[in-house]
């Protein structure tokens, strides 16, 4: 079974304090999502993770590794949260893009991690906007 | 003996070669979305089908790709070049902005993606496709 790094990718955000200077404050935490949809009153901006895009494997020498699709999306109001959210785009890709110390995940040695973006995507809500990046994560289960 | 290099010529056959792959890769991904849209199984809610009476309509569960059902979506996928060596592979346009959403999901709704999961279902045979392109090419 492929292994799932919503909360390893959460840990990462919230360990980055770039990250939680920007986000709204939540439940004594961050407003850092893997649970969809979020709930109403979580503040904006927020970061959302995607559940898997895709899940698939690699050929390695003697065994298979997992590859893991998943989108991080920064949501925030036009009026108020624009620039932060464009700011947030880009920090999200510098902190994943080719560092794959950053993300620890239980069991597995994540020996690539790239990130994509950020583009332009739509805010379920009116007057909202959203910028997301495509992180991509290779692992090697632990022998 | 002597050896004419004509690095201008070849680096153009090279070019050409590459776009055709990038092109037929473009269009082999987008059959795949299609396939991955129209054809594979979806688990979400059932409803009666928007345009067509007495037809069950089975949505798509989050994570799976989108299910169909006016056609509207697919029917705006786009191939486009506006470089070379570079194509776009696009859906939706004017007036069709949901097929981004299903793709990345919002904070609302989980993704349905479908363009992601068919760029990694033929990731090798693209590899393979532009370097057929390029050995036919020269």
């Amino acid at each position: 079974m492929s292994v799932d790094i919503g909360t390893s990718l959460r840990t990462a955000l919230v360990n980055s304090a770039d990250v939680t200077s920007r986000v709204g404050a939540w439940m004594d935490s961050y407003s850092i999502h893997t649970r969809i949809p979020v709930p109403d009153t979580a503040p904006y901006p927020m970061i959302v993770i995607q559940a898997p895009s895709a899940f698939t494997d690699e050929d390695a020498l003697a065994s298979l590794r997992d590859v893991v699709v998943r989108t991080v999306a920064t949501y925030g109001t036009v009026s108020e949260h624009y620039r932060v959210v464009e700011q947030l785009g880009y920090i999200v890709r510098d902190l994943f893009h080719r560092n794959p110390s950053v993300l620890t995940v239980a069991g597995h040695r994540v020996y690539g991690l790239s990130a994509s973006g950020p583009i332009v995507v739509p805010s379920a809500v009116e007057g909202y906007v959203g910028r997301a990046v495509t992180v991509t994560a290779r692992m090697q289960g632990a022998a | 003996m002597t050896l004419q290099w004509n690095d201008e010529a070849l680096l153009l056959k090279v070019e050409r070669a590459v776009n055709r792959g990038i092109a037929d890769s473009l269009s082999m991904v987008r059959q795949e979305s299609f396939r991955l849209i129209l054809t594979t199984p979806k688990s979400g809610a059932e409803r009666p089908h928007r345009t067509q009476r007495g037809v069950t309509h089975v949505a798509s569960a989050p994570g799976e790709p989108f299910a169909s059902e006016t056609g509207l979506a697919v029917s705006t996928a786009r191939i486009s070049f506006s470089d070379s060596l570079s194509g776009r592979l696009s859906f939706g346009g004017a007036g069709v902005g949901y097929p981004l959403a299903l793709e990345v999901g919002t904070e609302k709704m989980e993704a349905r993606p479908y363009l992601v999961p068919a760029l990694i279902n033929k990731y090798r045979e693209v590899e393979h496709l532009v370097a057929v392109r390029l050995r036919e090419g020269l």
